[in-house]
């Protein structure tokens, strides 16, 4: 059996998050199109066991058949398969930035909130500088420096997004904070930390999830925007960006290669804004879902 | 009127940030393991140690880096942006810059112009109707376009209307041997059209955000019960209140227009700024680099120091 502070902080909040989520018509439809796309792209060594390389130029550019159903693309590669492997690169990092980020901003965050002024400051003020900046040519700038690559962008991507989490959780644990509750809890005794667990971070958890979910969305244009542009995910790793960058070299005899990564990343996007909304609705204890069970809050 | 004081202390926060800026640029520029002439001297060069050594030397590379940085912040005071390493080498920095600075600034300005325009419409006319099909049709269309990329939005419209129907030109300012107010305008038309796009879904959003938001105050009661007419509320009461927070949005709004214009200006080739740090980093070529980065942050700082002017300007609770 698990460790009780592992099912109690982490295990039981999600199962009860997502079971608010399923009820909703919003939550159900994200997570089924998330799902699927997830696992279509997760067994993708099983669906398309020949790999995301295998193609011959005498094949290429061919229109959609029975062994290619969607065509190849300009070097002979079979497109379902190049859009399989992709997904797997291009969701993956969006994933990886989408846990870190958050963790990394929220945990800074509450360490300024509770920290003495003096410390918590200037340390939300590196925030400020950091949020103040075009992300762009930045995040141009350091992959030119330390090369583009899988690691790279995941790195870099983590290095501007975790800024936003920080100040939104330093905002919301500083409303928290001034609540008499917290006043009584710190008069009966309670030390920093526990007011932290047992106050403030059920309190800031319902925002920070959906704020996570929202920025999903950028960060799935970010990582194709940078691959397209030839700084993030390079070839021959496929990625849904990089491949709309070759298919614009062949936009004079095959111009529908650069509309399926496109509709892939589009209905990604889609499907995580609703499932911000749901989340929204899901973690807000005001809203009544489903059964007529008093609603209950996220542990 | 506004204190002296207030647009002064702004200036200074902004020349801080400038100076921030640039010296970071310049280090991370300057920290790449093997120097910042790893990429230019080719393993012929590299081989032979002495050349790589005359070539740092007439690049003045071979100065420690605080004394590099203090001559080109000095070079800059006399407008000398440097020379470029690769992409028009032994050219000056600064002309090429400002003719790349041109052609973004017309892309730029054109699509928040119709963004502010065309969003600000949108998002009126939902606030005034929140809960109609309009309303939700338009959430609807700005849930799909917000989500699009926008070089994917820029090569749709690319098939489109430049390879498909062969209305509009692929790419480019202008065609080559011509160069009229036509060409050009021809020629901006995909790009500004992309580039608004996902800021006119954005800005819909924000307008009517602000507005419902004022619609939803007491002081507009008391307007109505004094007998003003439902245009006179809006025009005198509800709009005026609602626009500080947008204007503040614009200054936010500045790093999503700069990363909006780079992405675009590579998927139609046009000569911008964009595509000019694009070329540049592929190239290596630093002090091109360099002087894009500083005119980046020139902009995202004035932009910053005008919004919040003009936000003390409308609210006069700020303003000391």
């Amino acid at each position: 059996m698990l460790p009780r502070p592992v099912l109690h902080w982490v295990v039981l909040p999600v199962l009860n998050t997502l079971a608010r989520l399923v009820r909703l018509r919003t939550g159900r439809a994200a997570l089924a199109v998330l799902g699927l796309l997830a696992a279509a792209c997760l067994l993708a060594p099983a669906l398309v066991p020949g790999g995301s390389e295998a193609g011959a130029l005498a094949e290429a550019l061919r229109r959609p058949s029975v062994a290619h159903w969607l065509g190849t693309d300009e070097l002979g590669r079979d497109v379902v398969a190049r859009l399989l492997w992709g997904g797997r690169v291009s969701l993956s990092v969006v994933l990886l930035v989408t846990l870190a980020a958050p963790a990394i901003g929220t945990a800074y965050g509450l360490l300024a909130a509770v920290a003495p002024p003096m410390l918590g400051h200037p340390l939300m003020r590196l925030v400020d500088g950091l949020l103040a900046v075009p992300r762009l040519p930045l995040y141009l700038v350091l992959l030119t420096i330390i090369g583009p690559g899988y690691w790279s962008l995941i790195v870099i991507m983590v290095l501007f997004d975790w800024p936003t989490y920080a100040r939104l959780t330093h905002l919301s644990a500083l409303g928290v904070v001034r609540e008499p509750y917290v006043d009584a809890a710190h008069a009966l005794g309670a030390p920093g930390g526990r007011i932290v667990r047992a106050h403030v971070w059920p309190s800031i958890a319902g925002s920070v999830l959906v704020a996570a979910a929202v920025g999903a969305r950028g960060r799935i244009v970010a990582e194709t925007s940078l691959s397209y542009l030839g700084f993030g995910i390079v070839p021959p790793t496929p990625s849904w960006g990089n491949m709309l960058a070759a298919a614009q070299s062949r936009i004079w005899d095959y111009p529908v290669l650069a509309v399926y990564p496109g509709v892939l990343i589009l209905v990604v996007s889609v499907a995580v804004a609703l499932l911000g909304d749901a989340l929204r609705d899901a973690l807000d204890p005001r809203v009544r879902i489903g059964s007529a069970r008093p609603s209950r809050s996220l542990t | 009127m506004l204190r002296a004081r207030y647009v002064l202390g702004r200036l200074g926060q902004a020349l801080v940030t400038l100076v921030g800026v640039t010296v970071l640029v310049f280090g991370l520029l300057h920290a790449i393991p093997g120097g910042p002439l790893r990429n230019l001297v080719g393993e012929a060069v590299g081989a032979d140690p002495a050349a790589a050594e005359r070539a740092e030397a007439l690049l003045g590379l071979d100065r420690p880096p605080a004394e590099r940085y203090l001559t080109w912040a000095g070079d800059l005071l006399t407008g000398d942006l440097g020379t470029s390493w690769v992409v028009a080498p032994g050219r000056a920095v600064g002309p090429l810059l400002w003719a790349a600075l041109g052609n973004t600034l017309l892309l730029t300005v054109s699509a928040l112009v119709i963004a502010l325009a065309l969003g600000g419409v949108i998002g009126a006319a939902s606030a005034l109707r929140p809960g109609s099909l309009l309303d939700t049709g338009l959430g609807v269309v700005s849930l799909v376009v917000g989500g699009l990329p926008t070089f994917w939005l820029g090569m749709l419209l690319l098939i489109a209307f430049a390879v498909n129907l062969a209305w509009l030109p692929a790419g480019g300012a202008q065609t080559i041997g011509q160069g009229d107010a036509l060409d050009r305008v021809r020629h901006l038309v995909l790009p500004v059209a992309t580039l608004a796009a996902v800021q006119v879904a954005a800005w819909g959003r924000y307008v009517r955000a602000a507005l419902l938001e004022e619609l939803g105050r007491d002081h507009l009661r008391t307007a109505r019960a004094k007998g003003l007419s439902e245009s006179a509320v809006l025009m005198r009461h509800t709009f005026p209140n609602a626009l500080p927070p947008l204007i503040a949005l614009l200054s936010l709004d500045v790093p999503a227009l700069v990363a909006g214009a780079t992405v675009t200006e590579a998927v139609f080739s046009y000569p911008g700024l964009g595509r000019l740090l694009l070329t540049a980093l592929r190239a290596y070529d630093w002090p091109l680099v360099q002087g894009i980065a500083l005119i980046l942050a020139v902009s995202v700082v004035l932009a910053s120091v005008l919004a919040d002017v003009a936000v003390a300007v409308f609210n006069p609770r700020l303003r000391g």
